[in-house]
């Protein structure tokens, strides 16, 4: 009963560290130094696993316990005119660990942009080069082990609109061949700053599927595609 | 500009070559180039040793009963005597025929569906399979971490004893891509070191006339996928490459193996049913299913007589090489794992 209430405390307390580490996170960049953020959010609120059970239409309920996505080339463009582009540009994104949402870049001095670029998912290349490290390490747990290609986006959780064992929902989002490649680019337009921050908002996201006829998703193919075309659309700047 | 891009990959790839320890590779020259990418994972002695100490580890299972080697052991040409099918932790079965491993650097891709794009990635489908080794490959990374002798093998293989993914399935890679099978009397007749029997000749000439379509030499395999007009079991009912492309076209296609030391890696085919050569070319000569799926190689009936089948299988058993069956640098490793008994 006491470990049950000490669990319960540090899940609170790091619900508590989640949300100022969100709130404080778009007041960092200096020098050619630029911070972008990739905030998880349930509608605009940074979004908690686990302990919370979003309200849905009023009377269903969703739970999130994880969510993960990689971004890969990260880009500064001038009206469409690119301008700065990270070499070696992967991340993963991991709901779990709110310091990967945030991504450091180095920009060369008088880089004048307008529009930021970023891609959701790993190009096809990089699928078919083999081993990789970092967050490309297929120890994260973005990597299908039965045939070969990064999962690009995972989201696991519950809700009562799954008719499935435990309500259980899982979404494992990839492929990289065709015809059903799925890595989604993005261009946003943004105005010059040392920090930007973007949401990616589930609550959008989620809206978008239909829960109840759809609980899992586990290899490539259309309905991976249309799930990542609706992923992409969710990123938008954060409002002020 | 596209001649100089070849130039400069071929220059790159010699180079690479070059900067490798010389007794690691001994490709034969008369080869088409590596598929694999040397550049990105050059071969080294201490990253090798590494890679054949994981090969030959039960670690890597979820309860340490199942090596690489329990399904691809060296004297079967690292394929799984006498098992149809794999067998895995808990005694599971699997629903396919382990391969024969060899050759692996000319690999365009991996399993009988093709279903890994690329050798590093191989050895995450067994350790995963919860039918083979039922691990995960980051908690196999975590037991390497906390083991006796794996933090001094990565770090002299590495030069950091962090131990990551990457490097564990690249240093995998490494053993495998050592594994090389080229020096069969087959190969000797081909350096007109020796001569075929007038047996072995005819049943070359039988097989250039019959096989060679899929089982291209020097691989003896082309590496395609195709339907050898097997009956479908309906225990597995196997959809093989299907499952991958999700093309029906693709249903019941299997990738053509090698035929090299096949005297050993018996029993054939994808589901291991034939247990003896002659069986299989008795499938090849009576036993073709015809359905839309098969390979049109095999419309039409191939006709050997009983003289021609035992010249074949003559033929076929001058592509065991021995010096790659019995190389001690393939074998268990017992150096090191005489030291992880001491501590």
């Amino acid at each position: 009963m006491l470990l049950l209430l000490v669990c319960m405390t540090m899940n609170v307390i790091r619900n508590l560290l989640l949300g100022l580490i969100f709130s404080a996170s778009c007041s960092f960049g200096q020098n050619g130094r630029m911070v972008i953020a990739f905030l998880p959010v349930f509608n605009h609120q940074p979004l908690l696993l686990e302990d919370v059970f979003y309200k849905w239409n009023n009377s269903d309920r969703i739970r999130i316990s994880g969510f993960k996505f990689y971004v890969s080339g990260i880009g500064l463009a001038q009206d469409g005119k690119l301008q700065f582009a990270e070499s070696n540009s992967f991340h993963l994104i991991d709901a779990e660990t709110p310091s990967s949402s945030f991504v450091h870049l180095e920009i060369p001095e008088g880089v004048v942009y307008n529009q930021l670029i970023f891609s959701i998912g790993i190009d096809s290349i990089t699928n078919i080069s083999g081993a990789k490290g970092g967050d490309l390490d297929p120890t994260n747990g973005m990597y299908w082990t039965w045939r070969s290609g990064y999962i690009n986006v995972k989201l696991e959780g519950q809700s009562n609109l799954c008719k499935t064992r435990r309500n259980e929902f899982d979404f494992h989002l990839g492929g990289y061949a065709a015809p059903f490649p799925t890595i989604r680019k993005k261009v946003l337009d943004v105005l010059q700053s040392d920090s930007l921050c973007l949401e990616a908002d589930l609550s959008k996201f989620i809206g978008g599927m239909e829960l109840a006829t759809q609980q899992s998703i586990m290899s490539p193919g259309k309905e991976a595609v249309a799930l990542s075309e609706l992923f992409i659309k969710t990123f938008a700047i954060k409002p002020k | 500009m596209k001649k100089a891009f070849v130039l400069i990959t071929i220059c790159a790839v010699f180079i690479a070559f070059k900067a490798m320890d010389p007794v690691l590779y001994s490709f034969p020259f008369n080869w088409p180039a590596t598929v694999y990418n040397f550049t990105r994972n050059p071969l080294s002695e201490a990253k090798v040793q590494l890679g054949r100490a994981l090969f030959y580890d039960p670690i890597l299972s979820q309860d340490s009963t199942i090596s690489c080697e329990s399904c691809h052991s060296q004297y079967t040409a690292f394929a799984h005597v006498d098992h149809s099918l794999s067998h895995g932790i808990d005694n599971r079965i699997g629903t396919r025929n382990a391969p024969a491993l060899m050759n692996l650097a000319w690999g365009k891709s991996f399993m009988w569906d093709g279903a890994i794009n690329h050798l590093d990635m191989q050895a995450l489908a067994p350790i995963s399979n919860p039918d083979e080794m039922g691990e995960k490959i980051a908690h196999v990374v975590d037991k390497l971490q906390h083991s006796n002798i794996y933090p001094e093998l990565y770090y002299k293989a590495y030069g950091d004893s962090l131990i990551t993914g990457e490097q564990t399935l690249k240093a995998i890679s490494q053993f495998l891509l050592t594994m090389v099978s080229a020096n069969a009397k087959y190969d000797s007749v081909l350096r007109k070191e020796s001569s075929f029997t007038a047996q072995e000749a005819n049943g070359y000439k039988l097989f250039q006339q019959n096989c060679v379509s899929c089982h291209t030499e020097p691989l003896f395999t082309n590496q395609e996928f195709a339907s050898n007009g097997l009956q479908v079991d309906s225990a597995l009912n196997d959809l093989g490459r299907y499952n991958v492309t999700g093309d029906a076209t693709d249903s019941f296609l299997f990738k053509v193996p090698t035929l090299r030391n096949i005297q050993f890696s018996n029993p054939y085919m994808h589901d291991g049913r034939f247990k003896r050569l002659h069986d299989v070319l008795k499938h090849y000569t009576t036993g073709i299913v015809h359905s839309k799926h098969l390979s049109k190689q095999l419309t039409k009936p191939i006709v050997l007589s009983a003289s021609d089948r035992v010249d074949l299988v003559a033929f076929l058993l001058t592509l065991t090489d021995k010096t790659f069956l019995f190389n001690p640098t393939f074998s268990y490793p017992k150096d090191i794992f005489s030291y992880k008994v001491k501590e």
